[in-house]
């Protein structure tokens, strides 16, 4: 590897060979691609086409005219860093690539001739390929983990219901998934549906709910959870004193069902008697429950779960209400509105708006983002503000000096004098955490006024500036929201985002091809759609031309991660649920059963608290290659030989055919088709030379080729 | 088996000259991992130690009731008999700790050490910095990466990064994230295929060589650089002995029991120098109705971890290469919320030492706050490894100090240590 000096001068020379045009915003400026300089459009030289004000000059940094590099000293006492020889991506490579990433599926012929004819038709492509349905499955994985919605367990929403014995419902496993599920619809909804600025992902109050989220969270608006972490239940027919009493009774021991507007009529007979109907061989009977514990069996009975231990019930939700979603407005109430009522079904069914107390905007306030991010009394909102910085600005909030005084206890409250190393962290994460502390409890219930523990006063107001950001003072999530989108930071953060989720690996924030998106971003209205294009054919996912990102990073190859990999194997395959990512894999038990606990050996995109990055891996190990092969292997016995066979050995070269164009990705026209078809009909041949069955040869040939470096890697 | 065996048996001589010769790579290459890193000092194998390591973001009490955090008073520990000040022999000389510490076998006892510092951080997402040493390591790296980084030359195993087995939490080894692999998942993964398509894996393998070829004709720098990474980890995968099957197939769950037989068995193959784990040690207890919900139950089962870990070792013949360290994000304060729960403790933590290596004993101790509130980590006589404010070792030191102490006492040389630590001095007290 060649070293030079990097310099506030020094700049790639490139030998002669590519235009220029298409590299709008690559200019590196003129202080270099070091990123010690200016490295926004206000630095760069005039005259360079596709960038304003820049300068074509050979030689300047960043200025693509050929495909290698020889590096220019010109400030001798400048850091050394390593520079390499840029080799360029062929179209069909970063074709392949882009349209895995947005589909899953591989390159058709059509469009292989298309983009090797003119590379510049790969935007039109991407637009393309954003109107196939495989780009919303997509989609919804990314937004699933960019805005940090999976990974809560079961037991991490105990908080949010206190008093409900969550674990023991019945629909918990489904009620998680609706749950971590339900803000990547709300993001598809949103902005890509329905095409509204992408600062609708912090700011809306509309979500896509099924029934059950609806149910569940207009209960935690009925039964908060103070800062004591007491139920302070606010329902008419618990109020005043909260020490009404209620019968619950199973229509299996011969009661009859009551309607539900008697259960709740003061008048009828039958007030505060509840029915339920027990799961055949559920263990359940009669039951008294007096005040909050009304509400909380009410609630849990909806989620199966009965007022007797153990009990079984049927709940009131049909598969539809399950599978269907629906945008849903959540609104406060007006002056002597009523609330929305967790307990009726048939009501919410049909309604399209939850009137709670409880402010629910953007990303940061669904009960799968507070579930993952749990805080107490303690942290005091500061893991949930420095999460929310991380997903919606890319960045994590850090002191100045990590270290802290071995011995603080001289200092009063938690440890924020001014001059002390802490003091940097806490003047600019306690003032932002004070937006949530404004709006809920510890326990991220709504916020009561009768939360006292704490021993300090909730501030009426407070200051969110972060990163540098103007000081914008305000009161609750809703003004985070606002002062997270105004950040100057945030339209690059998302471009920095999906480069990095195409690339698996760091794009340079300082890139002025980052800036140039961010600021085309902003200036569109924050189109998804737009950005998702722009970054997608842009060199920094590309490396058809060098870039900061290229120049710091090297062009970017690696595994294809689980859920690349696995959403190939779906899209391209025809299998639902290829790994069982979601428990909806059809290839039968024995294979379902394998896949799962293989596909957790093939590392996957993650976030970690406080990592500003998200965890994308790109290196192969042998777990990987043990994973990917055995995968393969399992889901070829369901492809091959089984009951709905996919592909047969009486047709093997139609196989082969598919083999190569399909699973490997490499269309017909691809010189590289031909000696792969090769490889794979040898290998078949040579698998029954040795004996092996024809069905096995020709899964054996499969396995080749979904496990070969084109079935499991991206950027080849 | 040896890898080494394993690899000839795979490949025999020839067998790595064919396969450099489809795959496009050198010889030498293929055998990469067999070398020390270049550039390092050759491991003394007599010295040199596999690691398991137990780490935590939650920041777990593990310093609230080890030898050493008996000396004052007025430090809390639950009623619960487990935790009652049991006399122990330690390096031969008595110490009081919780009862439960004393359950483990003398010859367990004989090589541990309770290395007594802070972590200068109370948050917990600085686990990765903990394991940076607070900013004291050479390029960010983390110690298990540095230990293992050398070790793995020493051991000539699979790969050189850590494996982490359950730890759940990010690591990185040369700046790289590493994956996180559930034991159960391990033992599916690594498994033979007994299937009719494992008797044809060696024609595959032959098959994939070819599309290598394919692929290296055009390929830029970076694809083949790419491609080489893949060969060599197909290469990695199957050189792994069959005896990993039989203590693999052992596993059930993912919690500390499977974490424990996947960290041995990968360590018994030689697949990496080390393991990660996490042994549950009482968490977040903020909130811990008389310190009996989550400190008394979990340190209990802990220490009982620590017990089958070292059975496990024994029964394997691992026991004289194997060192386990406990190391946490930060401690929990001693005295402040009394039996009401515990809260983050930049100012103390212990780390638990145990392995061959190790000189056992109470390293370093505790002093009053200026507040007389709490408790903290005071300085440290590197020679005597006893409590002194006049010690060389200072307290903002003893973080770093435990970090070249822990790679000491894995037995990778001085100057390894010293070129990849930029503070901190080794306690000699604690190196057997």
């Amino acid at each position: 590897m060649k070293r030079t000096r990097r310099s506030v001068h020094v700049g790639l020379v490139l030998a002669a060979g590519l235009t220029v045009g298409g590299l709008s915003g690559c200019n590196t400026s003129a202080k270099g691609p070091s990123g010690l300089g200016s490295s926004n459009t206000a630095g760069m030289q005039p005259g360079l086409p596709g960038v304003p004000g820049s300068s074509a000059e050979p030689g300047t940094p960043g200025v693509p005219t050929g495909s290698t590099t020889t590096p220019v000293v010109t400030d001798p006492s400048a850091p050394i860093v390593p520079v390499e020889p840029f080799d360029a991506f062929t179209p069909q490579v970063y074709a392949t690539k882009v349209k895995d990433l947005l589909t899953g599926l591989p390159l058709t012929d059509a469009e292989y001739l298309r983009v090797n004819a003119d590379p510049t038709t790969l935007k039109e492509l991407i637009g393309e390929w954003m109107t196939l349905p495989s780009f919303k499955t997509k989609m919804l994985e990314f937004f699933t983990q960019a805005f940090q919605q999976d990974g809560a367990e079961i037991t991490d929403l105990n908080d949010q219901y206190g008093g409900v014995n969550i674990q023991a419902w019945p629909a918990r496993d489904l009620f998680l998934k609706s749950l971590s599920g339900s803000f990547a619809r709300t993001g598809w909804e949103l902005v890509v549906a329905g095409d509204q600025p992408f600062t609708q992902t912090v700011t809306t109050r509309s979500f896509m709910l099924n029934l059950p989220l609806m149910i569940a969270l207009s209960y935690i608006d009925a039964a908060p959870v103070s800062d004591v972490k007491t139920n302070s239940v606010e329902v008419p027919w618990l109020l005043p004193s909260n020490t009404q009493m209620a019968q619950f009774l199973s229509t299996a021991d011969g009661n009859a069902a009551i309607p539900l507007s008697d259960t709740l009529n003061p008048q009828s007979p039958n007030y505060m008697k509840w029915t339920y109907t027990p799961v055949a061989g559920s263990p359940c009977g009669p039951a008294t429950k007096k005040g909050p514990a009304i509400l909380v069996s009410a609630f849990q009975m909806m989620m199966g779960f009965g007022p007797v231990v153990n009990c079984k019930v049927e709940t009131p939700f049909t598969d539809a209400d399950w599978s269907t979603y629906k945008l849903v407005t959540i609104r406060r109430p007006t002056a002597a509105e009523k609330k929305t009522a967790f307990w009726d079904p048939s009501v919410l069914r049909n309604a399209n708006e939850l009137v709670l107390d409880t402010d629910r905007i953007g990303f940061m306030t669904t009960p799968a983002f507070f579930g993952r991010w749990a805080t107490n009394d303690s942290n005091m909102f500061r893991v949930t503000v420095n999460q929310s910085l991380i997903v919606a600005l890319g960045r994590s909030i850090e002191p100045i000096g990590t270290a802290i005084p071995l011995d603080d206890s001289n200092l009063q409250g938690e440890h924020a004098a001014p001059g002390t190393p802490c003091y940097a962290c806490h003047v600019t994460l306690d003032p932002a955490r004070e937006f949530f502390h404004q709006s809920y409890s510890v326990y991220y219930s709504r916020r009561l006024s009768m939360d006292t523990k704490l021993g300090k006063p909730v501030p009426p107001t407070s200051i969110f500036t972060v990163f540098n950001s103007p000081a914008l003072p305000g009161n609750g999530i809703s003004d985070l929201a606002n002062g997270i989108v105004q950040h100057p930071g945030y339209a690059t953060a998302w471009v920095q985002k999906f480069c990095e989720y195409a690339n698996s690996g760091d794009c340079s924030a300082d890139d002025p091809e980052l800036t140039r998106i961010g600021n085309a971003f902003k200036a569109g209205g924050y189109r998804l759609k737009d950005l998702i294009t722009e970054t997608f054919s842009s060199p920094v996912v590309t490396f058809a031309q060098p870039t900061k990102t290229s120049t710091d990073f090297g062009p970017a190859v690696g595994i294809a991660r689980r859920e690349v990999f696995c959403a190939r194997l779906t899209e391209r395959l025809g299998i639902v649920d290829a790994c069982n990512a979601v428990g909806q894999n059809s290839l039968g038990t024995s294979i379902t059963k394998a896949v799962t606990k293989l596909a957790l050996g093939v590392p996957n995109a993650g976030f970690a608290r406080g990592e500003p990055r998200a965890i994308l891996p790109r290196d192969p190990n042998l777990f990987f290659s043990n994973g990917t092969e055995k995968i393969c292997s399992s889901i070829s016995s369901g492809l091959i030989g089984s009951a709905m066979p996919k592909w047969a050995p009486t047709q093997k070269d139609a196989a082969f055919n598919d083999f190569v164009s399909i699973v490997m990705g490499v269309p017909p026209s691809d010189p590289r088709f031909t000696p792969l078809l090769g490889v794979l009909s040898s290998h078949y041949d040579q698998a029954i030379a040795a004996q092996a069955k024809d069905t096995d040869a020709l899964r054996s040939t499969f396995v080749v080729a979904c496990s070969s470096p084109l079935g499991v890697s991206s950027g080849l | 088996m040896e890898r080494r065996d394993a690899l000839k048996l795979l490949f025999g001589a020839s067998g790595v000259g064919l396969t450099a010769l489809a795959t496009g790579l050198p010889a030498s290459f293929l055998l990469r991992p067999l070398a020390p890193v270049k550039g390092q000092a050759a491991c003394d194998a007599t010295k040199g130690q596999y690691l398991i390591m137990s780490i935590s973001g939650n920041g777990d009490a593990v310093n609230a009731n080890v030898p050493g955090s008996y000396a004052f008073p007025d430090i809390v520990h639950a009623a619960d008999p487990s935790m009652a000040a049991t006399p122990m022999m330690l390096g031969g000389n008595s110490v009081m700790g919780a009862k439960i510490w004393s359950t483990l076998p003398q010859t367990v006892l004989d090589r541990t050490a309770f290395i007594h510092h802070s972590t200068l951080t109370n948050n917990h997402p600085n686990l990765p910095k903990v394991m940076r040493m607070m900013g004291a390591t050479v390029r960010s790296e983390m110690i298990a990466s540095i230990a293992a980084k050398h070790l793995s030359g020493c051991f000539q195993t699979v790969q050189q990064a850590p494996v982490s087995v359950g730890a759940g939490t990010t690591f990185t080894y040369s700046g790289r994230n590493l994956p996180n692999l559930l034991p159960t998942a391990l033992r599916d993964l690594l498994g033979n295929d007994t299937s009719a398509l494992g008797g044809l894996q060696k024609l595959r393998d032959s098959a994939v060589d070819q599309i290598y070829g394919v692929l290296k004709t055009n390929g830029t720098r970076a694809q083949l650089s790419y491609l080489d990474n893949l060969v060599q980890s197909r290469t990695q995968a199957r050189s792994i002995s069959q005896d990993l099957l039989a203590m693999l197939a052992q596993i059930t769950t993912d919690k500390e029991p499977g974490q424990i037989t996947a960290a041995v068995a990968l360590i018994k193959m030689n697949v990496a120098p080390a393991m990660l784990v996490r042994f549950a040690f009482g968490g977040d207890n903020h909130t811990d109705n008389l310190l009996m919900e989550r400190e008394v139950p979990e340190q209990t089962a802990g220490v009982g971890y620590i017990a089958t870990l070292m059975q496990a070792l024994k029964d394997n013949g691992l026991e004289d290469k194997v060192t386990f360290a406990m190391m946490n994000v930060f401690g929990r304060t001693l005295k402040k919320k009394g039996t009401e729960g515990r809260d983050h403790w930049a100012g103390h933590h212990v780390t638990v030492m145990i392995g061959k290596n190790v000189k056992a004993g109470v390293i370093g101790g505790l002093v009053p706050t200026i507040a007389n509130d709490d408790y903290i980590a005071g300085g440290i006589d590197s020679v005597t490894g006893m409590l002194s404010a006049t010690g060389d070792i200072p307290p903002e030191q003893t973080l770093a100090s435990t970090g070249k102490t822990f790679n000491a006492l894995l037995g990778v040389p001085n100057d390894v240590i010293e070129s990849s630590m930029t503070s901190g001095k080794v306690i000699a007290a604690a190196v057997a």
